[in-house]
């Protein structure tokens, strides 16, 4: 459903991504984690037309999209909530709806300022918003960020409601791990700007059982597959896969 | 009283033009220099129109208003690829070419020595003369036009300007076309400023290059910057106060070229502490800073 094929991108004469490719299947739900500047957020910009690549394509449905602008890709079903819940401080909450071409909702706070909400009201106006759409693809960069853990879990649950049954695909970035075994079903590491797969490292060092030097032995074993999601589990493992080298 | 009605005519053409310009710099986060230059491209069509080829006021005012528009595209296409302080020179530019092209075109303008005779509106045989006649008409263009443009605020196309605004990769994100919606805002506010444009031109009788220029433009903005922008209440208030203002210096007997320094130094004063302590302006909602 979502295809990138061989991209480069980067920010000026930075290059952030290196030849990256990764396909994601229609329904599926595929999470990007790697330690800070691993990349993981300047993929969701490519595919949301945020950022161009220098090299590569995006194609959605087998459509090249890659020189489409943002409003077009969502048009063409893309939805995406940013770090930091993109909302527009200026407008209220009814507004945001009404942006969208959604009746407001009876609750208390319409008429609020989005700039005043909490954090916390802030990601979920933002994921309502864009839920309320036939998606195709979800992009979701840290939902988790600034928020209290119960209310992260209640995000993620609501997202999960919204697009159970549907073909809707979610490419969601996320530093708290702990969150994805229940929400993803594909979890894929990255490391400066490549994506890693590491899931025949992770099961020789299971089959090992080594705890001390797991992150070492394991970077060099890097090498194979996806991660397997159960495998996120294990803090210790994924601490060694993020930071043991 | 012929005085006061002088006054409240420049009031009613200054609220016009600060709410057309509070399309573009309030609502839609862009902050341009070039307003005085669509007030004059709309003035300078609408009288050629009426005096070269003998059009009467209205349909003239309709070209007028569509000439102007399509050229704001001038400006508001290329500068596309302007954000912040490269928006503002290129608005800037576009300002300098108006002003130039106006001065030195002799052949069409006249250039410095500029176009009188343009004849007052009239309609089903009633000609606008006077001045309670001219300040009961450019109160009802005002009434209408400010009808409009708050229409136009509350619309979704409003909505989406001050998404724009807010997070312009956001609104982009939600589907939203921000290369079109600027195109558009720049095409109505011009729209507007062309209104006013002829309604000076039909109430002075006479037009020249110097009454479009820089400074007019400056002066427009600053409107915003110390009555507030973002919504209505803050244009009216800053274009009552910036016009009224050297008005009263005339009664402290200052002598007029004194008069006029103090003016500017009072503007520059006055956006000064407002920038310091109330980026917003007296009534406004959408912070300079």
């Amino acid at each position: 459903m979502l295809k990138l094929e061989n991209i480069t991108a980067g920010y000026g004469v930075k290059q952030v991504l290196h030849d990256l490719s990764l396909e994601v299947s229609a329904g599926e739900i595929t999470a990007l984690i790697g330690p800070n500047g691993a990349g993981k957020s300047t993929v969701l910009k490519v595919v949301a037309g945020l950022l161009k690549p220098s090299t590569g394509s995006v194609a959605l449905d087998g459509r090249d999209i890659t020189s489409s602008p943002t409003y077009r890709r969502s048009r063409l079903g893309i939805g995406c909530v940013m770090q930091n819940a993109p909302v527009f401080g200026g407008l209220t909450v009814a507004e945001h709806f009404r942006l969208t071409n959604l009746t407001p909702t009876a609750c208390n706070g319409l008429s609020k300022p989005a700039g005043v909400l909490s954090g916390g009201e802030r990601h979920r106006l933002a994921v309502e918003l864009v839920l309320h759409r036939k998606l195709k693809l979800l992009l979701l960069d840290e939902p988790s960020a600034g928020v209290s853990p119960d209310i992260a879990k209640e995000i993620y649950a609501e997202i999960k409601r919204n697009i159970a049954g549907t073909e809707t695909a979610v490419l969601v970035v996320e530093q708290n791990i702990h969150y994805l075994p229940d929400f993803a079903n594909r979890v894929i590491v990255m490391r400066n700007g490549r994506i890693y797969n590491v899931n025949s490292a992770i099961s020789e060092i299971m089959t090992r059982n080594s705890s001390h030097n797991t992150g070492k032995y394991l970077l060099a074993k890097i090498n194979s597959s996806d991660l397997p999601i159960e495998h996120l589990k294990n803090t210790e493992i994924m601490f060694e896969v993020f930071y043991g080298s | 009283m012929n005085y006061l009605f002088h006054i409240a005519i420049m009031i009613n053409i200054y609220i016009i033009l600060s709410l057309s310009l509070n399309l573009i710099v309030g609502s839609g986060g862009m902050l341009s220099l070039c307003h005085a230059a669509f007030y004059g491209i709309g003035a300078y069509i609408g009288t050629l129109l009426m005096l070269n080829l003998g059009w009467t006021f209205f349909p003239a005012l309709v070209c007028a208003v569509i000439g102007t528009a399509l050229l704001s595209s001038i400006i508001s296409v290329p500068s596309l690829r302007l954000k912040g302080d490269y928006f503002i020179l290129g608005s800037m530019g576009f300002q300098s070419i108006v002003f130039i092209i106006l001065y030195n075109w002799t052949d069409l303008t006249r250039g410095p020595y500029g176009i009188s005779g343009i004849p007052a509106p009239s309609f089903f045989g009633w000609t606008v003369r006077g001045l309670p006649l001219w300040f009961a008409f450019s109160t009802a263009v005002m009434l209408i036009c400010t009808t409009f443009i708050v229409l136009i605020m509350n619309s979704p196309f409003g909505r989406t300007l001050k998404a724009i605004r807010e997070d312009e990769l956001a609104a982009g994100s939600l589907g939203k076309n921000i290369p079109l919606f600027k195109i558009k805002t720049f095409a109505i506010a011009a729209g507007f400023a062309a209104i006013v444009g002829m309604l000076f031109a039909g109430y002075m009788r006479y037009i020249d290059p110097t009454s479009f220029t820089m400074m007019e433009s400056v002066f427009v903005l600053s409107i915003l910057i110390i009555g507030g922008a973002g919504n209505i209440q803050g244009p009216i208030i800053g274009a009552v106060v910036l016009v009224v203002l050297p008005e009263l210096l005339r009664f402290l007997g200052m002598p007029d070229a004194i008069a006029a320094n103090m003016r500017q130094v009072i503007y520059g004063l006055a956006m000064i502490v407002l920038i310091r302590f109330r980026p917003q302006g007296l009534l406004g909602e959408y912070k300079f800073t």
